[in-house]
């Protein structure tokens, strides 16, 4: 009895455990475990798959031209201006937010954070209708009547314009959860520490951010961090959803996630998509890396 | 071995090229005797070259008849058609049995264009009665148009036809004199389809907010702004049309899709008095100014040959006293107009521009082993001119010897090109490499596992620091302190605790090091300066003067506006602001030798952090250095930058001064020389 009793104080907190594990190992660890398990093998979904060994990683790094010339250059771009940019962005617009009174400031949330909610297809009929490349798309008609264009652009079907559209809608869309996070964690600092800081000889708002916000909301802004990483290199399709079509016109706005959906569901090889998302795990697992090295605490 | 080889080759390819000179010759138009004028063709470096004679001017026609005033010429099949504007009729000359036949005299006033369509009908613009004439083959009266009465083609829009092509439907595109439109496009109707490609107007900054705020009334006080019209245009066997615009320099032809776009993107060499245009039977466009310069372009409007000349006080073959019109047969022989004289200059291809013109076919048809080898020969035959190098590039870049190709294209001075070139072959080098990689990165991960088992969780690592003795050392060291704690840093450097002169020296020469080394020392890709076509000098008035003027004016400002800080203070101040300059710009001009220009955004983020990076802290130092806020910090920086333009203005005006006093001190003293010696 005595023994048994020992054995569930030894072991209790595995059964309390359970429900996580369980839900982690069926949900996460394995699909992620049979990506990888994927990625060594040649696999069209209808045959079973063959083992290749590293030849998928191979040809990611050696033949995908494609690859190489333009998803990871663009993927950079993208992920260079949209991730810092969006996430400076998120957390200056909460701390604007957060000194305003309660009802315009939740109105305000709830509108800055919206964007984020909508499905990359609500987002291409909202932008579509502003970058449409007839003349009556809204940018061409403001053009033509400055005098500045004699001939429609075509916004989001030239290659040189997709990409620049790209990260701007991506940066109006990375008010997310990292957002609220951020203002909920501003709006928790005591103000009793500005009162503090203010006796201690910081002089203005700039001095205040600096010294008393951002040292008080650093596992806010660790979160925001990683869930703009994790946003910008997953973004779903933005460029497919706003040009139409997938490969985006002459690759301008293919990320690693396009190469992805391309590789997996429309040409149906699985293993070399699945080589792909390893790759793509491997960045966002080193960028966040990075971002603990920066926000931890380390005190 | 390759030099060898050469020698050998010249003088059987020159053998060669003489024989095939003679045959071609035979052709159609007797060659007479030597050229006389000299071809040029664009050098590597972009500079004009003397090459080999492209054309040799043959047999003059007409030279017993003149005609009178002669606008057009257009060659179809072996017949020269001729619009003499002065007669009052269209000539036929059939190159063949050196007939002439007459068609629509009596009918026409001025014909100023023609045009055969391949039903043998020919189509005339009369813009002495503002009409288009289309006549059969045999000379009757087919059809007239006149202006077209749509409500689209403009109440006030004047019809007055000046040159015209036609395509196979029959569909008329006009260039009518003082239209701004654009080109008129005619249905076989007669009706009118609208207006095609257009000439934009460069506006300035000035006129776009005149536009914005002026009321009606004022607009109609300022200058008419209307766009240049064209001139002058054909058309090519796909039905591509060809437009000159006189004055437009560097797009003075436009090559118009199908919706009117000009799809040659670069500045071309041109001049600014084009007069006629013509496409060749492989796509080569001609074009002739009125002072009788013949420029040949590729399909994409790349400088081939220019040649020819105007006749200034003798009569001699192949230069011209005013052309009009330009023609080419499927020989690739050329008839220009003098229409002073009333005559017709013909030019011969010799067999240079013949292999010229088959190289470039070969390449654009996909035969690039061939190309290349003609190509090779040309290279003998013309030395440096950039076109052989673009197409040699471009066929060892299809042939995939990439390493020739990006030889081939840095002589070109074609980045694009390179850059492809240059990333196959770091793409090879990626290839060889990546398995190595692969295994030394399993290795050292392999290698650390084993460690961590081995000894488990070792103490911290303790970072080491070194103690430096020397001042001068720990001075520029400290530089390292100011990437991390600028604010500190700044302020120790404003007690006086850290940095001296002869610190502040060596950082502003190693500033101006690594932006030598960025101004010159990019990759090809991304920049064509080399330290053989800069001057040295150049190059440091370009770092030296603005960086001196700065930390002077600054300092200057500062001691008006009540700042804390001393000279020495801020010249050191500032040698620590450039540190991020100092230590990352030449990592970004490094870069540029690794990446392609498809990667070139990851170079202009890079250079603009350091530079972003550098200006923060030059506000930081200021702040620091003087105990200014935020608001003086950008006001002491405007009004630096107004200084410097202001120091700058008045030395330039001291120096034309300057020069002025030396040029009349020296003019009195000739003078008194003079009078003295007399």
């Amino acid at each position: 009895m005595k023994s048994i009793r020992g054995l569930a104080d030894r072991y209790s907190h595995w059964v309390l455990l359970m429900p996580f594990l369980v839900f982690f190992t069926l949900f996460i660890l394995l699909p992620v475990i049979f990506a990888v398990l994927l990625s060594f093998t040649r696999y069209d979904s209808i045959q079973s798959p063959v083992f290749v060994g590293l030849q998928n990683y191979l040809d990611i790094f050696t033949h995908d031209t494609v690859f190489m010339q333009k998803v990871l250059p663009n993927t950079a771009t993208y992920a260079l201006i949209v991730g810092p940019g969006g996430y400076i962005l998120s957390f200056l617009l909460a701390w604007v937010i957060a000194q305003m009174p309660r009802i315009p400031r939740t109105v305000l949330a709830i509108v800055l954070y919206s964007p984020s909610l909508l499905g990359s297809v609500a987002l291409s009929t909202i932008w579509g209708v502003l970058f449409s490349g007839d003349r009556m798309g809204y940018l061409n008609n403001i053009l033509y009547s400055l005098g500045l264009i004699n001939e429609p652009v075509a916004w989001l079907t030239s290659a040189q314009t997709l990409l620049p559209i790209m990260i701007f809608v991506g940066l109006w869309s990375s008010m997310g959860v990292g957002f609220l996070a951020m203002l909920a964690g501003i709006l928790n600092v005591n103000a009793e520490l500005y009162e503090a800081a203010y006796l201690d000889g910081v002089k203005n708002r700039i001095q205040e951010i600096y010294y008393v916000t951002i040292p008080l909301i650093r596992p806010q802004m660790l979160f925001g961090a990683i869930m703009a990483l994790v946003n910008t290199f997953n973004s779903p399709g933005l460029g497919v959803a706003l040009s139409g079509s997938n490969p985006t016109p002459d690759y301008a706005g293919q990320l690693i996630v396009n190469h992805m959906d391309d590789y997996g569901f429309l040409r149906y090889e699985m293993g070399y998509a699945a080589a792909l998302s390893v790759v793509l795990l491997t960045f966002v697992w080193i960028m966040s890396k990075a971002a603990y090295r920066m926000f931890e605490d380390r005190d | 071995m390759f030099t060898a080889k050469r020698l050998f080759i010249m003088p059987i390819c020159a053998i060669l090229l003489a024989c095939l000179a003679v045959n071609t010759a035979a052709a159609r138009i007797p060659q007479t005797g030597n050229s006389t004028s000299i071809t040029y063709t664009l050098s590597s470096d972009g500079s004009w070259l003397r090459t080999q004679d492209a054309y040799l001017p043959g047999e003059i026609l007409f030279q017993d008849d003149p005609l009178w005033q002669p606008e057009d010429v257009y060659v179809y099949g072996n017949c020269l058609y001729i619009a003499a504007a002065g007669n009052g009729y269209v000539v036929a000359y059939d190159l063949d049995t050196r007939k002439t036949r007459i068609y629509g005299e009596g009918t026409l006033n001025t014909p100023t264009g023609i045009y055969v369509t391949g039903r043998q009908e020919l189509y005339v613009a009369d813009s002495g009665f503002s009409k288009v004439f289309v006549f059969d083959a045999e000379g009757k009266l087919l059809s007239e148009y006149d202006r077209p009465d749509e409500m689209t083609f403009g109440a006030q829009a004047q019809f007055k036809p000046k040159k015209l092509v036609v395509d196979e439907s029959g569909v008329m595109s006009i260039v009518s004199e003082g239209s701004y439109d654009g080109v008129i496009q005619l249905g076989a109707e007669g009706e009118f389809l609208g207006y095609f490609g257009y000439n934009s107007v460069p506006m300035t900054l000035l006129e776009l907010l005149q536009d914005r705020f002026f009321t009606e009334e004022q607009k109609k006080q300022l200058f008419n702004r209307i766009p240049l019209t064209f001139y002058n245009l054909a058309s090519d066997p796909d039905g591509i049309i060809y437009t000159i615009t006189q004055s437009a320099v560097g797009n003075a032809i436009k090559k118009h899709n199908i919706s009117g776009v000009n799809i040659i993107k670069h500045q071309m060499i041109d001049e600014k008095n084009f007069t006629d245009i013509a496409v060749g039977p492989t796509g080569q466009i001609y074009a002739v100014t009125q002072t009788g310069l013949i420029f040949e372009y590729d399909n994409d409007g790349n400088l081939l040959f220019s040649f020819g000349g105007q006749a200034i006080s003798s009569e001699r073959s192949g230069l011209l006293t005013i052309a009009s019109g330009i023609a080419v047969d499927d020989e690739y022989n050329l008839y220009v107009l003098d229409k002073e004289r009333g005559l017709v200059h013909t030019y011969v291809p010799t067999a240079f521009a013949n292999l010229a013109h088959e190289a470039i076919n070969e390449y654009r048809q996909g035969s690039y082993t061939s190309s290349r080898d003609k190509l090779n020969m040309l290279l003998m035959l013309a030395g440096n001119a950039r076109f052989i190098y673009y197409y040699l590039g471009k066929n060892e870049l299809q042939l995939r010897n990439h390493q020739a190709a990006a030889v081939f294209f840095r002589q070109a001075g074609d980045r694009s090109g390179y850059s492809e070139a240059f990333w196959e072959i770091r793409n090879d080098v990626i290839n060889a490499v990546l398995p190595w990689m692969f295994a030394v990165f399993l290795a050292t991960v392999l290698f650390n596992l084993v460690r961590r088992l081995w000894k488990g969780k070792q103490a911290a690592h303790q970072g080491t620091r070194f103690l430096v003795k020397s001042r001068i050392l720990s001075d520029l060291m400290f530089g390292f302190n100011v990437l991390r704690h600028p604010i500190d840093s700044f302020y120790e450097v404003k007690t006086g605790a850290r940095g001296s002169i002869w610190s502040a020296v060596i950082l502003y020469l190693l500033a101006f090091g690594a932006f030598a080394f960025d101004y010159l020392g990019r990759g090809f890709a991304y920049s064509l300066r080399t330290t053989e076509n800069t001057s040295p000098l150049y190059v440091i008035l370009l770092f030296f003067l603005p960086v001196a003027l700065f930390i002077i004016c600054s300092y200057m400002v500062s001691e008006l506006h009540d700042g804390k800080g001393w000279f020495m203070t801020v010249f050191i101040g500032m040698s620590y602001a450039l540190v991020p300059w100092i230590c990352f710009l030449p990592a970004v001009t490094v870069m540029t030798h690794v990446l392609a220009l498809n990667e070139s955004f990851l170079i202009t983020f890079s250079s603009l952090l350091v530079y972003a990076w550098t200006t923060v802290l030059v506000i930081l130092a200021i702040r620091e250095i003087h105990e200014y806020e935020l608001h003086q910090v950008l006001g002491n920086i405007m009004l630096t930058f107004f200084m410097m333009v202001v120091v700058i203005f008045a030395f330039s005006i001291i120096g034309m001064f300057w020069d002025k006093a030396i040029e009349i001190a020296s003019s009195i003293t000739r003078e008194v020389k003079y009078r003295v010696g007399h």
